[in-house]
């Protein structure tokens, strides 16, 4: 599967749990489109705008994804960062744009410190999107 | 007039009409308030003019509790510790005078309003003055930086002054030596304060001098300013009419005792703008000759909703890190924070995103952080009498400093605030260093403050002294110092003791009129 079409995949994902459709529709939906066999291996097209440095950025990744060993997929990953951005402002889901995503995203992750919605790695106190993000830094980039 | 004690004829009898033990921080404010009133002042300090390590040692104690020197952390002679103290000065916050009830034993007799008017005076004393402890606009505008407002609602902003330290026997004893009214005997260890028969007045003060000689005071008032451990102890020791002790019907005397525990090592910070980061939040600033530097105190809000204690944070630049790492930068700590600092680059500034890697040659700052938190009033932290005796053959004094599961709580609750505050204004990022996070960090050390061992009450059955400092059913017997707050905030206590013991200084006038 290419990246275009896991991120249309998202895309679908993220408007539909915009429009409040998610908890009926998205695991069959996300299975039927995506599957595990069409497991994604590309960095979503945000992913470098917010890394100041990938080598580090991925250091920390690979210490997240020994506390979370279920979060090893890029899919995973990318799926809860996206969802979470609707979350946080649904104006946001035009994946396309990744500047505007990677805006949002620096938002939000000082949001998540706002909300204390944080998570320990070796020691840091980091907000749980970022996290996620130096995660799927270790994996795709 | 200043007189040696150790050279005045044996069983010499001196007679005034206030007596002030502790020639201290609060000794001395006390005798400089009243020195023009007409009140004839004998001010009765154990020391000298400088330090004697034999003097010193009088002050050497038993521990029982949480590890504690009792002499590194006073001082013994003219000026007692504020010949080492830190200047560090800030009042207390109005929530620290509240009865809580998620606080165990807490609430002053009165609020912060009633110590207000003695706050600035006090501000004069410890040269700090004109004092702006909580306000951000008179500091943006002084240093030219604007400050970042406060983002999750659980932390703020004060300013902790810095007094030059101001060493109260050095400033002020020219004052007192030439002051008409004011006796200073010098090197006399009051030993002893003698009721009268019935207990309920005192009668007068036994002295003893390392010399061997014995004197005594008599005065239609006494004022115990020995500080805030020996306050308790002296009480205790003048037991002769009663068993208990001074002051000591209920059994208070001593009860109480808080510190600041101040925690070193517990986290650090990264910060990646130091443009962002303004230098008073960092170090301290000198403006128009006072210096002062931002503390990050709880939101009084933050500290209703939770049922927290208070706490205040200070931090300072541990190491610079370049954008290539010097050799001794490549340790793991070192490389830990490098780490940290080059992968949230982006999220550590303010400009817009974009994905050039523009590599400036700063590439942050390891802040470390220095934590003092208030402990809730507790009964078993205590002040007693030892077994082993000092030099003048005087029960030594036993301490047994405890903390509670609150007080751990509160702290590491305040340590997240931290962090979190540093994530949500894009400044840093946290690494907690506690290694067991269900006890306290080691090592516990304290702030060099004594506290509560004579506490405020309105009620006889809670507290030692009144909430003019008068000692419950003694009617000449005060104590000036910290001893007697009955909370201790976060806020290191000198300015609040010298606000508490001006105002006490006014009482003493109304009543000796
Ligand atoms: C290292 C250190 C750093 C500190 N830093 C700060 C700070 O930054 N900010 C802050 O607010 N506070 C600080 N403090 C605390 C501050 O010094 C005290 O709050 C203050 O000195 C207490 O004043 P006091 O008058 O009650 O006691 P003291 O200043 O200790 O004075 C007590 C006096 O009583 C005398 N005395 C004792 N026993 C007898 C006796 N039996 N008979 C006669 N005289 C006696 C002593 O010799 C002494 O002169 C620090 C203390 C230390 C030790």
């Amino acid at each position: 599967m290419s990246a275009g079409k896991a991120v249309i995949s998202r895309r679908k994902f993220l408007i539909m749990s915009a429009a409040g459709l998610l908890v009926a529709c998205s695991r069959s939906d996300d299975q039927a489109t995506t599957g595990l066999a069409e497991e994604s291996v590309a960095a979503p097209a945000w992913l470098p705008k917010l890394i100041g440095d990938q080598a580090a950025a991925a250091r920390i990744g690979n210490a997240y994804l020994d506390l979370h060993p279920g979060h090893r997929s890029i899919d995973t990953l990318t799926t809860d960062i996206e969802r979470s951005l609707v979350n946080y402002d649904a104006t946001a889901v035009d994946l396309r744009d990744a500047d505007r995503v990677a805006s949002v995203l620096q938002r939000l992750v000082r949001h998540d410190y706002t909300v204390a919605d944080v998570t320990s790695v070796d020691g840091w106190v980091l907000s749980t999107t970022e996290a996620r993000i130096y995660a799927l830094t270790a994996l795709a980039l | 007039m200043f007189i040696d004690a150790r050279n005045l004829p044996d069983q010499t009898v001196l007679e005034t009409d206030l007596a002030i033990i502790g020639g201290g921080v609060a000794g001395i404010t006390l005798a400089r308030a009243l020195a023009d009133s007409g009140i004839r002042i004998c001010l009765v300090e154990a020391g000298g003019l400088e330090l004697d390590p034999q003097v010193q040692a009088l002050y050497e104690g038993e521990n029982v509790g949480i590890d504690y020197s009792t002499t590194a952390t006073r001082l013994r002679y003219f000026g007692g510790s504020s010949n080492h103290w830190g200047g560090y000065t800030r009042p207390l916050d109005p929530i620290d005078f509240e009865q809580r009830d998620w606080v165990p034993h807490s609430g002053w007799p009165f609020s912060m309003e009633e110590l207000l008017p003695w706050y600035k005076p006090a501000t004069e004393l410890t040269q700090i003055a004109p004092a702006h402890f909580d306000d951000a606009p008179y500091w943006e505008q002084e240093t030219g930086a604007t400050l970042p407002r406060p983002a999750t609602g659980r932390m703020r902003f004060q300013f902790v002054h810095f007094s030059p330290p101001t060493r109260f026997g050095t400033e002020y004893r020219e004052e007192l030596e030439t002051a008409p009214d004011i006796q200073v005997l010098l090197n006399a260890n009051v030993t002893r304060i003698a009721a009268a028969e019935n207990g309920r007045t005192v009668s007068r003060l036994d002295i003893r001098t390392l010399n061997n000689l014995t004197h005594q005071v008599r005065a239609r008032r006494y004022v115990v300013a020995v500080g805030g451990l020996e306050n308790a102890r002296l009480l205790l020791l003048s037991n002769d009419v009663v068993k208990a002790g001074l002051g000591n019907h209920n059994d208070q005397v001593g009860r109480y005792f808080m510190e600041h525990p101040h925690l070193a090592g517990f986290a650090e910070i990264v910060a990646g703008d130091m443009g962002r980061l303004p230098k008073i939040m960092r170090e301290r600033v000198r403006v128009q000759g006072r210096s002062a530097k931002v503390a990050f105190n709880p939101a009084t809000d933050f500290l209703r909703e939770e049922r927290l204690l208070n706490a205040t944070f200070m931090m300072g630049v541990a190491r610079n890190y370049a954008a290539q790492p010097t050799p001794d930068q490549e340790e793991p700590r070192s490389s830990a924070h490098r780490d940290m600092l080059l992968a949230a680059r982006r999220f550590l500034s303010d400009s817009d995103v974009d994905s050039t890697t523009d590599a400036a040659d700063a590439l942050g700052v390891w802040l470390g952080i220095g934590g003092s938190c208030e402990q809730a009033p507790n009964p078993d932290s205590r002040v007693s009498l030892s077994d082993s005796r000092d030099a003048l053959d005087l029960p030594r004094l036993k301490l047994d400093w405890r903390l509670t599961e609150q007080d751990r709580v509160s702290f590491y609750t305040h340590m997240r605030s931290l962090a979190l505050e540093f994530g949500a204004l894009g400044l840093g990022r946290m690494l907690e260093t506690i290694a067991d996070k269900d006890n306290w960090p080691q090592p516990v050390a304290g702030g060099s403050h004594h506290m509560g061992t004579t506490r405020m009450s309105d009620d006889p059955t809670r507290g030692v002294v009144d909430r003019n400092c008068k000692v419950h059913d003694i009617e000449n017997l005060y104590v000036a110092g910290s001893s007697t707050f009955p909370t201790s905030g976060s806020a290191n206590p000198t300015l609040t003791l010298v606000a508490l013991t001006l105002r006490l200084a006014q009482h003493l006038k109304e009543q000796m009129r």
